[in-house]
Formats: C-alpha cells, sequence, structure tokens
C-alpha cells in the first residue's frame, strides 16, 4: 500500500506572523491614538467656543446694566457686584399703574430736581437692585429677588470686576477666565490666556 | 501518478502594501489639518473679541470725557496713551480715533495709536464745536488666522453736558 501523500499547503511561518502582528498592532494603536486624540481636540474645541460665548454673554449683560446703574459695588473678592438700578419702566404695582393700568411697561416720566451740583433726573423713588454672583458652575443675575442664570459651565467661569470711582461717576473693569479642558498641570498661563476684558462707565451721576 | 498543483496563494504585494499605507497617511492628514484650522479659527474668534472690547472700552474712555477734554488735542492723547484694557491684543493692534463736528464738519481730529503705544496727532480740526462731536474708534491688526489685515470699527455721537 502506498501512503497517502500530505498536500502541499502554505502557510505563514511565525517569523511572518510576528512581523505582520507587530505592523497591525502599530498600525491599530496609531489609529485608535490619533481618534481618540481627535475626538477630544474636537471636544476641547466645542467646548471652549461655548465657554467663550458665554463670557460674551456675561460681559453684556453686566455692561447693560453698569451703564443704566446708579452705583456699582463689587465684593472685596471682586466676584460679586450689586448695582442699583432706576425703576426707568413702569410695573405693576407701581403708583402710575394704579392709578392706570395701561402704563405698565412704559417708560418712566423723570422728574428733574435741582440740586447745589446742577440738574438731577430722577426716575422715582425706588429702585432696583441688580446682584451679579457666582453659584457653583453658574453666574447668576438677581434682580429684585429674580434670578436668572446668565451663564453656566463647568470650565469654572470666574469674572472679576472692580469699581473705581471717579468725581461724579465710575466705572467698572470687568475681566472673565476660564480654565480650558486642556490643561497642563492647571497652570496659571492656561487660565490667563483665556481672559476677555471690558469697561463700563456709568451713564447717570454716581450717587451713592 | 498526478503532482499536486501549488496552491495559488497570492498576498499583498509591496506597492498595494505601500498604496494602502499612503492612503491611510493621507487621511489622517487630513482630520489633523482640519483640527488645527479648526483651533486656528478659535484663535481668530478671540482676536476679533478682543478687538471689539478694544473698541468698545476706547469709545467708553472718550465718552466719558468732558466735552471740553473731549475737544481739545492734548487730553484725547494723553488719555490714547494707556490701552483701553489689559488685552495683549493692544499691542498688536494700531488704532486711530477721529473727532470731528456734528453733523457738519470743520477739519478733523485725527489720532494713531501704535501698537507700541507711541500715539502720534495726524491732524487738527479747524473747529470742532460746542455742541455734538462725532468720534470714530478703529483698531487694524494682522489677523494670525492668513496674516490678513482686519479692522473693526464704531462711530459715536457725543453731545456737550454732563451726567445727570
Amino acid at each position: 500500500m502506498k501512503l497517502k501523500t500530505t498536500t502541499s499547503r502554505l502557510a505563514f511561518t511565525l517569523a511572518e506572523t510576528m512581523i505582520a502582528l507587530s505592523a497591525s498592532s502599530v498600525l491599530l494603536g496609531a489609529t485608535l491614538t490619533s481618534s481618540t486624540a481627535l475626538q477630544k481636540s474636537f471636544n476641547a474645541i466645542d467646548t471652549y467656543f461655548a465657554t467663550h460665548m458665554q463670557q460674551i454673554r456675561i460681559v453684556d449683560y453686566l455692561s447693560r446694566d453698569v451703564k443704566r446703574g446708579l452705583v456699582v459695588t463689587t465684593s472685596a473678592d471682586l466676584q460679586t457686584v450689586t448695582i442699583t438700578v432706576p425703576n426707568y419702566i413702569i410695573q405693576a404695582g407701581d403708583p402710575e399703574a394704579v392709578a392706570n393700568p395701561d402704563l405698565v411697561g412704559t417708560p418712566r416720566n423723570p422728574t428733574m430736581t435741582y440740586t447745589p451740583s446742577g440738574v438731577q433726573v430722577n426716575y422715582g423713588a425706588a429702585n432696583s437692585t441688580v446682584v451679579y454672583s457666582i453659584n457653583g458652575v453658574s453666574i447668576l443675575r438677581t434682580e429684585n429677588g429674580n434670578v436668572t442664570t446668565i451663564a453656566s459651565s463647568t470650565d469654572q467661569l470666574v469674572p472679576q470686576t472692580t469699581d473705581v470711582e471717579l468725581a461724579n461717576t465710575e466705572y467698572a473693569k470687568t475681566s472673565i477666565t476660564f480654565q480650558p479642558i486642556f490643561t497642563s498641570g492647571g497652570t496659571t498661563a492656561e487660565r490667563t490666556g483665556t481672559t476677555v476684558y471690558s469697561t463700563a462707565y456709568l451713564r447717570n451721576k454716581r450717587r451713592g | 501518478m498526478k503532482k499536486p498543483s501549488k496552491l495559488n496563494v497570492r498576498g499583498t504585494t509591496l506597492a498595494e502594501t505601500l498604496v494602502g499605507f499612503l492612503l491611510l497617511a493621507t487621511f489622517f492628514a487630513s482630520v489633523f489639518e482640519l483640527n488645527a484650522v479648526c483651533l486656528r479659527y478659535i484663535d481668530a474668534t478671540k482676536e476679533s473679541v478682543a478687538a471689539l472690547q478694544h473698541v468698545q472700552d476706547r469709545a467708553e474712555m472718550l465718552r466719558n470725557l468732558s466735552f471740553a477734554d473731549l475737544t481739545s488735542t492734548s487730553s484725547v492723547q494723553t488719555l490714547m496713551a494707556a490701552a483701553p484694557n489689559a488685552a495683549p491684543f493692544a499691542q498688536k493692534a494700531v488704532e486711530t480715533v477721529t473727532i470731528s463736528a456734528f453733523p457738519t464738519p470743520n477739519g478733523v481730529t485725527k489720532f494713531t495709536r501704535t501698537a507700541a503705544g507711541t500715539v502720534t496727532t495726524d491732524s487738527v480740526a479747524t473747529d470742532l464745536g460746542k455742541g455734538l462731536v462725532k468720534v470714530d474708534v478703529q483698531v487694524a491688526w494682522t489677523m494670525t488666522l492668513g496674516g490678513r489685515l482686519r479692522t473693526e470699527q464704531t462711530t459715536n455721537i457725543l453731545s456737550n453736558g454732563s451726567k445727570k
């Protein structure tokens, strides 16, 4: 009897397999690392831009209130700003609104008084108080007890405002920073690079 | 007896492998470049916002001057020596302030502040009047993205008077 010969089938040698395995590992590693890095980078860009927009929103809100305010006071840590704003608009419950409900939401006619330093324009005896403060990851604007969240970010948004009094006026200098997602040990320089600056002067004469 | 035929097993050639690598490298290069462009756009946005704040802050400083100081060449020149805010953007921007009587100008007072902080008076108006002036604030800078020249500008009409 003749023994059956084995079919001559070719397979990879161990060396070939090892080389192929090494090459594919390097390729797969590079692909995974690259895609992860890119996803992180895109996420960081997205978050950075979103937080940047929130910085601009805070500046807009704060500048508007400072410009129409009568007096601006900042706390010692520069993170809470209190602004006294005249009641330019007639609101429900105001004497004018009680006398004529149609006047709600309309501009109040100012009165002028003569003082030793000149004419003074007044919009009623009562004023509104607007407070900007930080609560956790949110920046809050509170007007007469009504709270509005004007910005919220996990990137540690920190607005700092300084009020500077001049002879008859006052201005508020604000800088807003945040900590980007990508950091190298959380160094200060990276937070500093995100700073947005703003300056706003009172349009009224400072009272207080 | 028939000799068993050799199996026709073919692998990828070196050329095919290299083309594959080239395609993969091109794909990754494109994606990384896209990422880099996104980062540069962020930087350009930051510059634009800084320019906007620069112009607004300067306008705020000018509108807070008394009318006598606003129409005084030396007062405005002194004011402009200081950057409107602490942003590093001021170190790369050229700022121009133009003041003229409104609505009918009688000459133009123009100041230029260089990136180094030097202020020059380019021209002085014949008369800025006693009531209203038009104040133009312009800032120009070379954009990091593409090296293009960009400008941001605002105009205010300011009246003689004091805060009430």
